[in-house]
C-alpha cells in the first residue's frame, strides 16, 4: 500500500516535472498556445465538477468567467489597479455574485436549477453586450487589458510577461492551484459530505447537515475558479468580449468534464485536453472540435458513463473482476425525475 | 406618434407570445410525459428553420407542402431521439440531458458546417400588411399568430378529446396507473417528442421568413422557453400558454419601452417566482407533472 | 415525567386533503411510544412536519420548551430530534463505516478548515470518531460488514443501518418510520433489541409501525391515528381492543 503511495506520488511528480520542462524545448508559439487554453479551461471544468459532486449541473460557467474578466480587466485598465490584486478581486466578486444568485435557486431540484443558469448564462452575455457600454465596451468588449505585472526580486530576477512561454507557467501555475484545492476537498470530509448531498439529500438534513451552505459553498468555489480564469484569458489576449463566453462554451466545458469523467479530479483536465485536442488536431473549421465533442458525449453517456477516466478501472476490473465503485459512475448518482 | 407605438407594441407582443407559446408547449409537453426536458427541442426549431428556408425559398416547394412535409420528417426525427437516446435513460433527468447536449452540439455545429456561417434570409411566405387602429402590421406576423394558436389549440383538442391523447395524459399523470389500464408508456413517449419536436420546428418555419435562419436561433428561443415553463409551471400547457403571454409581453413591451434591461428583469421574474411559488404561477389545471 | 415532544393542534393541507388534522400529541421523555394507523392515516405526513421536512398548515410544534415549528430539518436535527426515512434512505455510494461516520456531522468540533488543512487535530478527531462508530455498528451487528457499500447490503441490513445511523446522531428523540416493516423475524429482534437499548441509553423513541403485534412488546403507550386524526391513546393492550381502531383497520 505504502508503496503503490509511492509510486503514484513519483508519477504526479514526474508529469509535474514534464510539465514544467515542456517551453523549454516546444518553442512553437502555436502549440505553447493550444496548451494555455487547454489548461485555462481545465479550471472552469474542475469547478463544475465540485457543483456536479452535489448532483448540480451549471451552464453557466462561461458567463463566470466573463464576469471574472470583466471586473478584473476594468479594475486593471480603468482603476489601475496591480494586476494580480484585480485578477483575484474579480475571483471573489464572481463568487459573491455566484453566493447571491445562488442562495434562491440551488434549492431547486437539479432541473430547475440547470435550467435557470442556463438562462443566467445567456443574460450574463448580453449583460456584458448590451449594458453601460462606455465601460464594457458593448460587443468589442474591453480592449489593452494590461498584461500581468512583473513578477520581481530586486536584484534576483524578474519575470515580465511577454511571451507565451511565461503565460504557460502562469495558468499552469493557476490550474496547480485549482487542482490541490479541488483535491483536498475531495478527500476530506468536506467532499463526502457533499457527495452524501448528492446521495440522499433528506438524510443529510436528518443527520443535522446544513445543505443549502454546502451547495452555496461548493458554487461559489466553483465561480470563483471560473472567474480567476476569466480574468486570466483577460489578461492573456489582452482583451475580453462577450463572444468569448456564450452559452456554447459553457456546453463545451460541460462536454469536458461529462467526457473526461466527474469521478477524480483528473477527469476534466483529461476531458478538456482530449477534446480541445482533437479540435486542433483537425483545426483549421472550429466546428468540428464541437461536432466530435457532441458525439463523444452521447456515446460516453451510452457506454462508458464514468467517462475517459472510467477505461483503465474497467480493463483493471476485467483482469481482476472487483466491484466496480460507482462513485465515480453518473448513473448511480442520477436522479430519478420524479425525485422529491 | 405613440399611440401607433403602443397599438404596434401590442400587436408584436402577439406575435412574440404565439411563437414562445408555440416553443414552450412542445417542451412542456414532453416534459410532462417523458418527465425530462429535451435539450434538443431548440436544436429543432433550428432545423425547421432551415427546412423551410431550403424547401420553399431556394426550391420552391409550395409553403403549406414544404410546411407539412417539414414538421412530419422532424416530428419523426424527434421520435428516433427517443427511441435510441432517451428511452435507454428513463426518466433520468442528467443522462438525458448530456445526451441531448451532445445531439445538439452536434446539429448546431453540423448546420454551421452544412449550410455555412452566414445567416439565411428570404422572404416573406405571406404578402402584404393589413392596418390596424392606425398601425402597420404584416400579414407574415399575423400568421404567426394565427398558426401558432391553430397547432397549440389542436393539441390541445387532441388532449382532451380523443383517445389517444387522453392516454399521453394519464401517462403523464401516474406511468404506474397506465400501464396497468393498458397504455403503452414508450408509444406515449414516442408521439409526446413526435408532436413536440414538430411543433419547434413549426416555430422555426414560422418565424424564419420575418427573423432568419440562423444555427445558433434555437439557443435563444430555447432560453426563453425555459424561463416560460419555469413561470407557467414545468409539464402544464395552461402554464405554457399563459407563460407565453406573459413572456411575450414583457419583451415586446419591455423592448420599446426600456431596452435590453427588459431582459434582467425576465431574469429576476423567473428568480422571484422561484422564491415565491416553484411549481409555477400557472400550473395544475389541465395535467401538473413536478419534473 | 416532563413531556419531551407536544403538537398543539397540528394541521398539514395538500390542497383541499387534511393530512394531519388538528393534531394534539404529545411524547414523555424516555418513553418508547408507538404510532400506529392504517394507509394514508397521516403518520409520516406527522412525521414529515415535526422535522421540518414540511410546513405545516396550522399549530405548533414544541420540543424541550422551544417553539421549533417551521424551523429547517437540519436545525431540528442539532436541536436533537432525528428521523429515519420509510424508504430506507441510504448514502449510497458509501461504505457502512462510512454511513455511521457522516451521522457524526453534528459532533465534530474540528471546523471545517482544518478538515480542509487535514490537521492533526482534526485527523485524531476523525480517528476518535471511527472508534465510536465502529462500537455502534458492534451494537448493531454489522462491524463484519463494516466495507460493504451501503447500496449492496439486503433490505433487512439497510434497515439496520438506518437505525444506526439514526441512533449515532445521538439524539434525544429519535423517530422510526417503520424499522420493522418487511424484514426476516431475525431482523425484528435485532433491531428491536437495538432499539431498547438506544432507549435504556436515554433516547426517547417514537416509531410508526403497520403492524401492531410487532410493537406491543416493545412500546409502553400507543397513539393511533385515522384520516390525520387521534383516535386512541394510551396502553398498547387498549389500544389494540379499542373499537375504533378495530375499524378503522378493517375499513382499509
Amino acid at each position: 500500500m505504502l508503496r503503490k503511495n509511492r509510486q503514484s506520488t513519483f508519477g504526479y511528480l514526474a508529469v509535474i516535472v514534464f510539465l514544467l520542462l515542456i517551453p523549454l524545448w516546444l518553442k512553437h508559439q502555436y502549440y505553447l498556445h493550444v496548451l494555455v487554453i487547454m489548461f485555462m479551461f481545465s479550471i472552469p471544468a474542475l469547478g463544475l465538477r465540485l457543483i456536479w459532486r452535489t448532483g448540480h449541473v451549471s451552464f453557466a460557467q462561461a458567463g463566470f468567467m466573463a464576469i471574472g474578466g470583466y471586473t478584473s480587466s476594468i479594475l486593471a485598465k480603468f482603476l489601475g489597479f496591480n494586476s494580480w490584486l484585480a485578477l483575484i478581486l474579480g475571483g471573489i466578486l464572481t463568487a459573491i455574485i455566484a453566493v447571491a444568485i445562488g442562495i434562491p435557486t440551488l434549492r431547486l431540484k437539479s432541473s430547475y436549477f440547470f435550467l435557470v443558469t442556463y438562462a443566467m448564462g445567456e443574460v450574463i452575455r448580453l449583460t456584458f453586450l448590451y449594458l453601460w457600454t462606455p465601460v464594457f465596451g458593448g460587443a468589442i468588449g474591453i480592449t489593452g487589458v494590461p498584461r500581468p505585472d512583473p513578477i520581481a526580486i530586486p536584484g534576483i530576477f524578474r519575470l515580465a510577461f511577454l511571451t507565451k512561454g511565461s503565460f504557460y507557467y502562469l495558468v499552469l501555475f493557476f490550474l496547480f492551484v485549482t487542482v490541490l484545492v479541488m483535491h483536498r476537498i475531495d478527500k476530506s470530509r468536506i467532499g463526502a459530505t457533499l457527495q452524501a448531498i448528492r446521495d440522499a439529500e433528506d438524510l443529510a438534513k436528518a443527520v443535522g447537515i446544513p445543505t443549502m451552505r454546502h451547495r452555496v459553498f461548493a458554487f461559489a468555489t466553483a465561480c470563483f475558479f471560473a472567474g480567476i480564469a476569466g480574468g486570466f484569458y483577460a489578461q492573456y489576449h489582452s482583451q475580453v468580449s462577450p463572444l468569448s463566453f456564450t452559452n456554447i462554451v459553457s456546453m463545451e466545458i460541460f462536454a469536458f468534464v461529462v467526457v473526461g469523467g466527474g469521478g477524480h479530479v483528473l477527469g476534466p483536465i483529461l476531458g478538456t485536453i482530449m477534446l480541445k485536442g482533437i479540435g486542433e488536431g483537425v483545426r483549421g473549421v472550429g466546428p468540428y472540435e464541437i461536432i466530435v465533442s457532441g458525439i463523444l458525449m452521447m456515446l460516453v453517456m451510452i457506454f462508458m458513463p464514468e467517462g475517459m477516466l472510467g477505461v483503465p478501472k474497467a480493463i483493471a476490473a476485467l483482469f481482476r473482476k472487483r466491484i466496480k465503485t460507482p462513485e465515480s459512475s453518473l448513473e448511480v448518482t442520477s436522479e430519478p425525475a420524479a425525485r422529491n | 406618434m405613440t399611440g401607433q407605438l403602443v397599438v404596434q407594441t401590442i400587436l408584436n407582443s402577439f406575435m412574440l407570445s404565439g411563437l414562445y407559446i408555440l416553443i414552450a408547449s412542445g417542451l412542456t409537453l414532453v416534459l410532462g410525459v417523458i418527465h425530462i426536458i429535451n435539450f434538443a427541442h431548440g436544436a429543432f426549431i433550428m432545423l425547421g428553420a432551415y427546412a423551410i428556408y431550403f424547401l420553399s425559398a431556394r426550391w420552391g416547394v409550395p409553403y403549406l407542402f414544404a410546411f407539412v412535409i417539414s414538421v412530419f420528417t422532424l416530428g419523426a426525427l424527434g421520435m428516433v431521439v427517443e427511441k435510441f437516446l432517451y428511452h435507454r435513460f428513463w426518466g433520468k433527468v442528467l443522462p438525458c440531458l448530456v445526451v441531448a447536449v451532445g445531439l445538439t452540439q452536434v446539429i448546431q455545429q453540423g448546420a454551421l458546417v452544412a449550410f455555412g456561417i452566414e445567416s439565411k434570409y428570404m422572404d416573406s411566405i405571406f404578402r402584404g400588411t393589413i392596418t390596424f387602429l392606425g398601425a402597420r402590421f404584416s400579414v407574415e406576423r399575423l400568421m404567426v399568430v394565427v398558426i401558432a394558436s391553430v397547432l397549440v389549440l389542436g393539441l390541445l383538442i387532441f388532449l382532451k378529446t380523443t383517445k389517444i391523447g387522453m392516454a399521453m395524459r394519464a401517462a403523464a399523470q401516474d406511468t404506474d396507473a397506465a400501464i396497468l389500464q393498458g397504455v403503452s408508456i414508450s408509444k406515449a413517449a414516442q408521439l409526446a417528442m413526435f408532436i413536440g419536436c414538430g411543433m419547434a420546428a413549426a416555430a422555426g418555419m414560422i418565424i424564419a421568413p420575418i427573423f432568419r435562419a440562423d444555427a445558433y436561433m434555437g439557443e435563444l428561443l430555447l432560453t426563453k422557453a425555459f424561463m416560460i415553463i419555469i413561470i407557467g409551471g414545468m409539464g402544464s400547457l395552461p402554464g405554457a400558454i399563459m407563460g407565453g403571454l406573459l413572456v411575450g409581453f414583457i419583451d415586446s413591451v419591455g423592448q420599446t419601452l426600456i431596452g435590453y434591461p427588459s431582459q434582467i428583469l425576465l431574469f429576476i421574474l423567473v428568480i422571484v417566482v422561484l422564491l415565491v411559488k416553484p411549481t409555477g404561477l400557472f400550473s395544475g389545471i389541465v395535467f401538473t407533472i413536478e419534473a | 415525567m416532563s413531556q419531551l415532544l407536544e403538537t398543539r393542534k397540528l394541521t398539514k393541507r395538500f390542497g383541499g386533503l387534511v393530512a394531519v388534522g388538528e393534531l394534539d400529541f404529545h411524547i414523555e421523555e424516555g418513553e418508547i411510544l408507538g404510532l400506529i394507523g392504517p394507509n394514508g392515516s397521516g403518520k409520516t405526513t406527522f412525521f414529515n412536519v415535526v422535522t421540518g421536512f414540511l410546513k405545516p398548515s396550522r399549530g405548533k410544534i414544541i420540543f424541550n420548551g422551544h417553539d421549533i415549528t417551521n424551523h429547517q430539518p437540519h436545525k431540528i436535527a442539532k436541536r436533537g430530534i432525528v428521523r429515519t426515512f420509510q424508504l430506507n434512505l441510504l448514502f449510497s455510494s458509501f461504505s457502512v463505516l462510512d454511513n455511521v461516520r457522516l451521522a457524526f456531522y453534528l459532533h465534530r468540533t474540528k471546523g471545517p478548515v482544518s478538515a480542509f488543512l487535514n490537521t492533526a487535530a482534526s485527523r485524531r478527531e476523525e480517528q476518535a470518531l471511527t472508534e465510536r462508530a465502529m462500537e455502534i455498528l458492534d451494537f448493531a451487528g454489522m462491524v463484519d460488514r463494516k466495507d460493504q457499500l451501503a447500496s449492496e447490503l439486503s433490505y433487512g441490513w439497510q434497515k439496520t443501518l438506518t437505525l444506526a445511523i439514526g441512533v449515532a446522531t445521538d439524539p434525544t428523540l429519535l423517530l422510526l418510520d417503520e424499522p420493522l416493516t418487511g424484514i426476516s423475524p431475525s431482523r425484528v429482534e435485532a433491531i428491536t433489541n437495538l432499539i431498547k437499548m438506544a432507549n435504556k441509553h436515554g433516547v426517547t423513541i417514537c416509531m410508526i409501525e403497520h403492524n401492531v403485534k410487532l410493537i406491543m412488546g416493545l412500546c409502553e403507550r400507543i397513539v393511533a391515528l385515522n384520516f390525520g386524526e387521534k383516535i386512541a391513546d394510551g396502553l398498547p393492550e387498549e389500544v389494540a381492543h379499542n373499537k375504533e381502531v378495530i375499524e378503522a383497520y378493517l375499513g382499509r
